[in-house]
């Protein structure tokens, strides 16, 4: 992953990928049939929205990738196709968290809701495309918000967590000062 | 790996759009039997154990949610039940009082038109139903859900009967003192500017006014009848409806119409006349239909 160096870097990645299959398999098995206010959370967006402002656009757009088959692969659904669009909207969330600062609170989750709003609106687009949805409308567009709206709910409380998953812990740097002497 | 990470991110994004998209068109090419639906259906039974792990971890969350979404589906089924039992019980309870209030009149106007009610004359009886009663205290009036347009005028008589499964009365309860089109204002005989010529049925010189009583409105008063006359108890008090020869003065009411029974007679040597206290048989508070007898002829 970008800036990611040493042997921290492993567990860093074992971390991120036990976060997104944790995700998927929740997708599929809960959040699947989870309607709160009209809206369907989705935990991957979530999740790659989140490793994505917190690790990078490539990390991101990789975490996407995966995150995408593994939803298409347990969903049942045409592998590739979530992929595609998770992958383009993580890249983007996470060239949008490279301006961001670490313990940036609002700005993350507003990234998030646009990152579901934009997932949202790729899959219909390809679903339109493959046929699977016959014909466009403004219901189906606007059926997009409430759960834009819900992820940035969940979001406030699962992107601390993302982030406190994702921390990196390198050496502490120690300073003691013994008067004039500094060490 | 290219020095620029900005490049290096580029050819990360580019391969795996890239792969994503061959994976879909490899998906819709190849068959049933294809690697990505094999790789699909390994994927599922592999983690079929941690999917159904999960689902057992997450029942009674779900069983929860769910069943307070069945409490709330419930209250609103219960709400929507209140609603309908309660508007079906106004609809019944129209139904019933309109068919109560139809065979009222019915039995009213029977007997109205039987043998036992006096002879009507020039006048006709024309059913009505009471739509507003007067809440004023000092006055006692209804309106009548029938006007000029049925042929009522000012003046008309206006009878009222308890009607039973076996006899039918009716009695008078006023006149009609204004009209429109479509409703008739009743002044009852209980008002204080209602006064009535009646009389005692088949006792001789036992005519006078009826007025109300103004100590009791449940009963009248038949003023100015002679100390000579015999009155008791029970007996029918009916207008005496005179008139006279040249047609000038005239009672508004025919001849013989029941108005209700004598409850209670005395006389003493101080009094002009008889104290005789009537009982109308109408209760004039409660009556929810009424005849008007009205005149063919102006």
């Amino acid at each position: 992953m970008t800036g990611v160096v040493g042997p921290g870097a492993v567990w860093l990645v074992l971390r991120a990928t036990v976060l997104v299959v944790v995700a998927a398999l929740l997708q599929v098995t809960v959040a699947a049939d989870l309607e709160v206010l009209d809206g369907r959370p989705d935990l991957v967006v979530i999740a790659v929205a989140s490793i994505a402002i917190l690790q990078g656009p490539s990390a991101g757009a990789v975490a996407g990738f995966a995150g995408g088959f593994l939803v298409d692969s347990l969903g049942l659904g045409v592998i590739g196709s979530t992929s595609l669009t998770l992958v383009a909207v993580a890249y983007g969330v996470g060239v949008f968290g490279e301006g961001l600062r670490r313990t940036a609170a609002v700005r993350p989750l507003l990234a998030i809701g646009a990152a579901s709003l934009a997932a949202g609106a790729g899959q219909l687009t390809l679903a339109l495309l493959v046929g699977s949805v016959p014909q466009a409308s403004p219901a189906l567009a606007l059926a997009i918000v409430p759960g834009a709206m819900l992820d940035v709910l969940l979001a406030i409380g699962l992107y601390p967590a993302v982030r406190l998953l994702l921390r990196r812990r390198g050496p502490r740097t120690v300073s003691l000062d013994l008067g004039a002497a500094r060490v | 790996m290219p020095r620029n990470p900005r490049a290096y991110r580029l050819i990360v994004l580019t391969a795996l759009l890239a792969l994503s998209f061959a994976l879909v068109t490899v998906y819709f090419r190849e068959g049933a039997d294809g690697s990505l639906h094999r790789t699909q259906r390994w994927l599922g039974d592999t983690f079929a154990p941690a999917s159904g792990a999960v689902q057992r971890a997450v029942q009674p969350v779900r069983d929860a949610g769910e069943w307070v979404g069945d409490v709330e589906d419930a209250r609103r089924e219960r709400d929507r039940l209140r609603a309908e039992n309660e508007r079906l019980r106004r609809q019944l309870a129209d139904i019933q009082s309109d068919g109560q209030l139809a065979a009222e009149l019915q039995a009213e106007l029977s007997y109205i038109r039987s043998d036992e009610f006096p002879a009507l004359g020039d006048y006709a009886p024309l059913a009505a139903v009471v739509i507003v009663r007067s809440p004023a205290l000092f006055s006692q009036k209804v309106l009548l859900d029938q006007g000029t347009s049925a042929g009522i005028q000012v003046g008309d008589p206006v009878v009222s009967g308890v009607a039973t499964d076996e006899t039918a009365t009716a009695a008078l309860i006023g006149r009609v003192t204004a009209a429109s089109r479509g409703t008739a204002e009743v002044t009852l005989i209980s008002d204080a500017a209602m006064a009535v010529a009646a009389g005692v049925a088949g006792r001789q010189a036992a005519d006078g006014i009826l007025q109300p009583n103004a100590g009791d409105r449940s009963t009248q008063v038949l003023d100015f009848v002679a100390k000579v006359a015999t009155v008791n108890p029970g007996d029918l008090v009916v207008t005496s409806g005179f008139g006279s020869a040249e047609g000038g003065v005239q009672s508004y009411f025919p001849q013989g119409i029941p108005i209700g029974v004598v409850s209670f007679v005395s006389q003493s040597d101080t009094e002009s006349y008889k104290t005789i206290q009537v009982t109308p048989w109408v209760d004039l508070r409660s009556f929810r239909t009424a005849v008007v007898l009205t005149r063919s002829t102006a």
